[in-house]
């Protein structure tokens, strides 16, 4: 168990070097300001950690855009916060060099791609929301609901000050098997294809009707019967073979909200 | 990042593990300590551009003041020690009178606040005076509405005194009238006394004469009879017995006198000062002195009391029927006569008499009674 | 980066929107033939909670690649809500969907019956 142990704090421990640089359209002084550099936590979310990024460039935008949301794009894909940063990193730029360059804009939100966040206490609550979702589809809730509001709390403080400790020991009461026979109900699970549409989240059991533990090449199967080209899933910014049991998976490659994020990449090797 | 196609169970484990840690290798490790220290060069940066500008503007600030500096170092310097000197002065001067314009103004102000002040509280007793004068007029008229009663109390009092004092005179005359009215009752009492007195005697005397006469007439009788006694004893010798037979109802036949009584019983507690028969039955009433009037019958040969008659509060001295029998008067030493009817034996009238009449009434009865049997006991008279 | 396009056009099909609802055939049938591309269409039955007003057409059909945004803004619509006021939507009574996503997936995930219970409210119910 040791090792299952080091891979969540490994994962835990995933950085990406972020290089944030300011739509030129919104500079109005008289010089570019410089880039600005950060090391994000890949399971936070944009809105926790940009907080420096936004007193650095407030300063060179126009004074009536000083209200403004701040929203970030990379290569003029708006990027949406309530995706963890490793699963953006991993969905839109899996392949470039680092580090990750992110525009910032104060400017012309894009309303109908972005969801508004007005606070971290919006964050707070999609959280809490997609960890009540995941819960519901592992333990139909039940875990979530027999929490007290301080563990609840915990769960986020821990996410938000980058505290693994303080996160897992509640955490992992949700991902306790030991009262449902070592499985869940169903896998909370959300695939992101980056040519298609919006993800796609499916009731799926983590074994087979003959007991037998499903693997990521099953759940592939469920997901896309009639595609038999090879596909490459992406999380945490690795590759995932495709032999590894989605109960380990859903309980150790969880993001902190509970559910896995896989991409699929289509393989055309 | 090579794809690793490994079957073998275990391997997946060990596979992310290694992809996990070569990812945090390539992407944190790499970049964490550059981004660092690019991050605390970016702040120092930051601290010595604004420091930069901080010294900008000091020295902008002293780029104005130079001039001034320089101006008054050059030019004839004791003049304008001179000047400067009698400027301080003048300077020191102006700022003391300054000062005392403050403080005159701030003295003017605490004037005017007092003023204010003043004006306020002087508003306010003018206000507490009107309040007081309404108060004083209101209790000016009370006074006078207050006098007035007075004034209507006291004449009212004048005149009840007056009716007082002409009752009070009016009763006086009136007592007057009346202790002389009085005086008059009290002469015409002694008076009537008197007359009652002379009266009494008169009827005293008037008994005594009658007593003589009686016994006058007893006598005389009594005389006529010892005579006429005397005559028939004369006469004995010649008389025939026809002239005896004339006389025989004159004589005293021993049958005549009662010698032995019928009947005998006790009637009365005390004398029996009275019987009378009755007229139509054989009945007869008794009084007695114990204040009792009795009815008796006999026709059945013995004695029959029949009803006890009360009413009297002294002893009955004399009875009498009326004529039919139905009535029963009885008279009494309590100076008066009651009458009775003789069937529910009932107190009819009673009437008060003196003792004078009571006594003629006896008397009368007394000698009136045809059928009187006395024995031992004798009617008399009392007064 | 294809994903945002679908997001960008919610106004295209906004003629066929919401009719009133018939039953649906055989939800099971439904739910089988569902493919992410099919354009199929999904039952939901709206319930009020608190003191929300009850909607006279409880049912509405939508298409099932429709965002949970667009569901939203229909009932701030219905219920003349200002931008001021609050809506929430919940699933299973216990936790809101995310704006962005879709009918097809929550219908998938938390449907019963052939319909997506949605219970609404104007102040916070659960969480």
């Amino acid at each position: 168990m040791a090792t299952d142990r080091e891979v969540l704090r490994d994962l835990w421990d995933g950085k990406l070097p972020v290089c944030f640089v300011l739509n030129d359209e919104e500079v109005c002084d008289l010089q570019t300001p410089e880039a600005f550099y950060l090391m994000v936590p890949r399971l936070s979310y944009f809105p926790l950690v940009w907080d420096k990024v936004r007193k650095h460039f407030i300063k060179h935008v126009h004074a009536d855009h000083h209200d403004m949301e701040m929203w970030l794009d990379y290569n003029g894909t708006p990027l949406k916060w309530h995706y963890p940063i490793g699963l953006l990193f991993d969905l839109y730029a899996y392949d470039t060099q680092l580090p990750w360059t992110l525009t910032v804009h104060f400017e012309k939100f894009p309303e109908n791609i972005l969801l508004h966040c007005g606070s971290r206490e919006v964050v707070e609550s999609h959280f809490m929301s997609t960890l009540k979702e995941a819960d519901a589809l592992k333990h139909k809730g039940q875990v979530m609901n027999t929490m007290q509001k301080r563990d609840h709390n915990q769960l986020w403080l821990g996410l938000q000050n980058d505290k693994f400790d303080q996160f897992w020991s509640v955490n992992k009461k949700l991902m306790d098997t030991s009262s449902t026979d070592g499985e869940f109900k169903h896998i909370p699970f959300r695939i992101y294809c980056s040519d298609e549409g919006p993800f796609i989240q499916k009731l799926v059991k983590p074994f087979t009707e003959d007991s037998q533990p499903k693997l990521l090449q099953n759940l592939i199967e469920e997901i896309f019967p009639d595609t038999c080209k090879q596909v490459c899933v992406i999380t945490h910014g690795i590759e995932l073979s495709l032999d590894v049991p989605l109960q380990w998976m859903s309980e150790h490659m969880s993001y902190p909200d509970n559910f896995l994020h896989l991409c699929i990449v289509s393989n055309t090797s | 990042m090579n794809v690793n196609n490994d079957n073998r169970p275990f391997d997946w484990k060990n596979d992310i593990i290694f992809r996990v840690q070569q990812r945090n290798k390539l992407q944190c490790f790499c970049y964490q300590d550059l981004i660092n220290s690019h991050n605390r060069l970016f702040d120092q940066a930051n601290a010595l551009k604004s420091e930069n500008i901080q010294l900008e503007i000091q020295l902008e600030r002293l780029r104005k003041e130079g001039p001034e500096g320089h101006k008054s170092v050059d030019g004839n310097a004791d003049v304008r020690t001179a000047t400067n000197e009698q400027l301080l002065v003048l300077e020191q001067k102006l700022l003391a009178r300054q000062e005392e314009l403050t403080e005159i103004h701030k003295k003017r102000g605490e004037n005017a606040q007092m003023i204010v002040d003043l004006k306020n509280a002087l508003s306010e007793k003018d206000k507490l005076i009107t309040v007081k004068d309404k108060v004083l007029t209101e209790n000016i008229t009370l006074i006078a509405s207050l006098k007035a009663e007075i004034q209507m109390y006291e004449t009212n009092h004048q005149r009840l005194q007056d009716q007082y004092q002409l009752l009070q005179d009016e009763h006086q005359a009136l007592q007057l009238t009346a202790s002389k009215l009085e005086e008059k009752l009290r002469k015409t009492q002694d008076e009537n006394m008197e007359l009652v007195e002379r009266l009494k005697r008169y009827k005293f005397k008037d008994a005594e004469k009658m007593n003589q006469e009686n016994e006058n007439f007893i006598r005389k009788r009594n005389e006529k009879m010892q005579k006429e006694l005397e005559d028939a004893a004369k006469d004995m010798r010649g008389l025939s017995p026809d002239s005896f037979r004339d006389c025989g109802p004159i004589s005293f036949s021993p049958n005549a006198i009662p010698t032995k009584h019928y009947l005998h019983f006790d009637a009365h507690d005390g004398e029996v000062n009275a019987v009378k028969w009755s007229p139509v039955d054989r009945l007869f009433a008794t009084g007695g002195a114990d204040r009792k009037v009795k009815l008796w019958d006999i026709s059945k040969g013995s004695i029959e009391s029949k009803g006890l008659l009360v009413g009297s509060s002294a002893g009955v001295m004399s009875v009498d029927f009326d004529s039919t029998g139905t009535s029963i008067v009885a008279a009494s030493n309590d100076l008066a006569s009651r009458v009775w009817t003789v069937n529910d034996q009932r107190l009819r009238t009673e009437k008060s008499l003196n003792l004078c009449q009571i006594f003629q009434e006896n008397f009368a009865n007394a000698l009136m009674s045809n059928n009187t049997y006395c024995y031992g006991l004798t009617i008399r008279t009392s007064d | 980066m294809a994903t945002e396009t679908e997001d960008t056009a919610p106004t295209k099909p906004a003629e066929n929107k919401c009719e009133e609802a018939d039953e649906p055939g055989s939800p099971t049938d439904k739910e089988k033939q569902l493919s992410r591309k099919s354009k199929s269409n999904i039952t939901l039955f709206f319930h009020a909670t608190g003191n929300t007003p009850i909607l006279k057409k409880r049912k509405m059909i939508v298409e099932a690649t429709r965002k949970i945004a667009y569901v939203s803004s229909f009932l701030r619509r219905y219920l003349r809500l200002t931008a001021a006021e609050s809506l929430f939507l919940y699933i299973n009574q216990a936790f809101s969907p995310s704006l962005d996503q879709t009918i097809e997936n929550l219908f998938e995930c938390f449907g019963t019956d052939g319909v997506l219970n949605v219970h609404y409210s104007t102040s916070q119910a659960w969480g």
